[in-house]
């Protein structure tokens, strides 16, 4: 989303203004500070911005999130109800890894991590702990 | 389409059209749905054909025009109080128009000065919906 979010052009509304608050949406439910009305508030987002955007790139922007949403929708849930992330990688939580789960956000945190000039192998197994 | 609209009674809502300047589709607030076509056009750059069965306002154009309206607001620093356009704002009307009365956003409030370096022309990119009217004025 951050990439979706500095590739846009900024020529339309929804593309330029919407993918920023996806992106923030998202960040408030990794961080453990979003609230129910969140997802309805992301979905209902998602859909506009990949209806009323100008080019494919806000047309598509909402993909990962939709399709996140319709495979891991429990995990979403957990991070808000429960605090918890089922594996283990949102640094605020303490939540224990559960064998076999493939955490939905690892990928992004680690894009981010390492934009951040951050090297997995000289800081040893897991970035995050 | 827009301006075919308009000679027909029907004002559709935009923000960065202007008469004389070619327009834009970039505010998206003009936006139809159009029969056979899964995708909502923004009406101002849409060209009128034979035959359309277009529709201007529906429940869920409205609602995405109230959102568009609410992100704008929430991306800069509008804050109508301490404006001085207060009163005489197309921004504001449009608010008032589509029943925007509170903003669902986070607001960035990001840190924008002001460019007075030309006295006749001061710009505050605070209130700056980027709709590049200024631009294609030139």
């Amino acid at each position: 989303m951050e990439f979706c979010m500095d590739e846009s052009c900024g020529k339309c509304n929804p593309c330029r203004t919407g993918t920023v608050q996806m992106l923030r949406m998202l960040e408030k439910i990794t961080d453990g500070t979003a609230d129910k009305d969140t997802i309805p508030k992301l979905e209902e987002l998602c859909l506009m911005v990949k209806e009323s955007s100008l080019c494919a790139l806000g047309g598509t922007a909402p993909n990962p999130i939709y399709s996140t949403l319709r495979y891991f929708r429990d995990e979403y849930e957990a991070h808000i109800m429960d605090h918890h992330c089922k594996a283990g990688v949102c640094y605020v939580f303490q939540g224990e890894v559960e064998a076999g789960f493939v955490d939905t956000f690892a990928f992004a945190k680690y894009i981010v991590y390492v934009s951040n000039g951050g090297n997995i192998m000289s800081e040893g197994c897991h970035p995050y702990h | 389409m827009l301006a075919a609209a308009k000679e027909a009674g029907v004002n559709i809502p935009t923000l960065c059209c202007l008469d004389g300047l070619t327009d834009r589709g970039g505010c998206r607030l003009c936006i139809i749905e159009v029969e056979g076509n899964p995708r909502l056009l923004a009406s101002c750059v849409t060209q009128v054909a034979e035959g359309m069965v277009v529709k201007t306002q529906t429940e869920r154009l409205e609602k995405y025009r109230k959102m568009m309206v609410e992100l704008l607001f929430a991306e800069r620093n509008h804050i109508c109080a301490a404006c001085v356009m207060n009163g005489n704002c197309e921004l504001q009307g449009m608010a008032a128009k589509l029943g925007v009365d509170h903003v669902r956003y986070d607001y960035l409030a990001p840190k924008l000065e002001m460019d007075a370096t030309h006295e006749r022309n001061v710009r505050d990119p605070n209130r700056c919906i980027l709709c590049a009217r200024c631009i294609r004025v030139w």
